[in-house]
C-alpha cells in the first residue's frame, strides 16, 4: 500500500529532484525501500501535481467547476497517477525521459476527472439521427454539396450501422459527449468506444464512396 | 442517467446535424491505432517530435487527427515538456501539430 504525503514536496523541489534523479535513478529509487523510496515517491507525487495542474488549467470546461473542485481534481488525479506510475514501473523502457513518461499518467487522470466531473448529474441521451439539417455551410454551392453529403451520411447511418454504432457515433461526434463520460456511463472503455467509431467511419466511407461522394482524409483534422 | 429510452422514443434533434458532424463521422481513421497503444507510445513519440522533430508514424498521426481526447492529451504533454528542450509551449505544440498534419497527409 502506498501512502502519499501530499504536502511534503512542493513543485519546485520536485523539479530540482528531477534534475538530481537521472532516469535510471528514478526507477531505482522508486524500487527501493525505506527513506530513499519515500523521498522519491514524494518527488514523483509533486511531478504528478504539476502535470495534473497543467492539464486542468488548459481545459476550458474546468473553469466553471470553481477553484475548490479544481484543486480536489488535481490532488485526486495526482494520487491516482502516482499509484499508476508505481504500478507500471516495470514497463518503463527508457524510450523517453522518465519525467515525460510519468507526466502522461497525470495528464490522463486529470483530464478524465475534469470531463466526468463536468458531466456529473447531466443526462446522456443515446439517440439516433433520422434527418440532417445543414446550417453552417457558407456558399450556395457548398450548401448544395454539403446538404447532399449530409443526407447521404444520414441515410448510410440508418442502413449501414447497427443501433449501437449509430447511437455511440451520435453521442460522441454530434452531441459531443466526452468519450470518458460515455465509457463510464456504458461501463466500457475509451479504447472500445474508439474502436466502435473506427468501424462506423469505415462503414460510412465505404458506402459514401460507393455512391460517388468525395470524403476528407485524416490530414484534415476534425478534433479542434 | 437514462442510457436508453424504455419506449425507444428518443427525441430527434434535427438542428444539430451539420457539415462539421459529417466530417467527424467520415474522417479516414486508417491505419488503425488504438487509444491504449497511443497512450503506450505518446511519451516517446511526443518527446521525439518536440526534441528532434522526428516524424510521426502514419498510424499515430492518423489517430491524433481522429481522436480528440488523445490529441488533447498529446498537446498537453508537448506543452509540459517544452521547457526541458528549450522551447516555448507554443513552439512545442506547433511542432506536434505540423507532425500530425504531415503523418496524416
Amino acid at each position: 500500500m502506498v501512502e502519499i504525503e501530499q504536502q511534503a514536496v512542493p513543485e519546485r523541489q520536485a523539479m530540482s529532484a528531477e534534475a538530481v534523479f537521472p532516469a535510471d535513478e528514478w526507477v531505482e529509487r522508486l524500487s527501493m525501500s525505506g527513506p530513499v523510496r519515500d523521498e522519491a515517491i514524494r518527488a514523483l507525487h509533486a511531478l504528478m501535481i504539476r502535470a495534473a495542474r497543467h492539464q486542468v488549467a488548459r481545459m476550458p470546461e474546468a473553469t466553471s467547476l470553481g477553484s475548490v473542485v479544481r484543486d480536489e481534481i488535481i490532488n485526486s488525479a495526482a494520487d491516482e497517477a502516482t499509484i499508476a506510475v508505481l504500478g507500471r514501473l516495470d514497463s518503463f523502457e527508457g524510450r523517453s525521459r522518465f519525467t515525460t513518461w510519468a507526466y502522461k499518467f497525470g495528464i490522463l487522470q486529470a483530464g478524465v476527472h475534469v470531463r466526468r466531473t463536468r458531466w456529473r448529474g447531466r443526462e446522456v441521451q443515446l439517440r439516433q439521427i433520422v434527418e440532417p439539417v445543414e446550417s453552417h455551410v457558407r456558399s450556395p454551392e457548398a450548401h448544395v454539396e454539403g446538404g447532399d453529403v449530409a443526407s447521404a451520411v444520414s441515410r448510410a447511418m440508418a442502413t449501414c450501422l447497427t443501433p449501437h454504432q449509430h447511437k455511440v457515433a451520435v453521442a460522441l461526434l454530434v452531441d459531443e459527449v466526452p468519450i470518458d463520460v460515455l465509457s463510464e456511463r456504458l461501463g466500457t472503455t475509451r479504447n472500445a468506444l474508439y474502436k466502435t467509431l473506427h468501424d462506423v467511419r469505415k462503414r460510412l466511407r465505404v458506402e459514401l464512396i460507393a455512391q460517388g461522394h468525395t470524403l476528407m482524409g485524416a490530414s484534415e483534422e476534425v478534433n479542434r | 442517467m437514462s442510457n436508453e429510452n424504455p419506449n425507444n422514443a428518443d427525441p430527434i434533434e434535427r438542428r444539430e446535424f451539420d457539415h462539421r458532424h459529417v466530417a467527424r463521422l467520415t474522417i479516414d481513421s486508417d491505419p488503425w491505432l488504438s487509444c491504449d497503444d497511443c497512450f503506450e507510445q505518446v511519451d516517446s513519440v511526443v518527446e521525439g517530435v518536440v526534441a528532434e522533430n522526428i516524424p510521426l508514424s502514419a498510424p499515430f498521426g492518423v489517430h491524433l487527427a481522429a481522436c480528440p481526447v488523445c490529441h488533447e492529451e498529446a498537446v498537453s504533454l508537448a506543452e509540459l515538456i517544452a521547457e526541458d528542450f528549450n522551447l516555448s509551449p507554443e513552439q512545442a505544440v506547433a511542432r506536434l501539430e505540423a507532425a500530425v498534419e504531415g503523418a496524416a497527409a
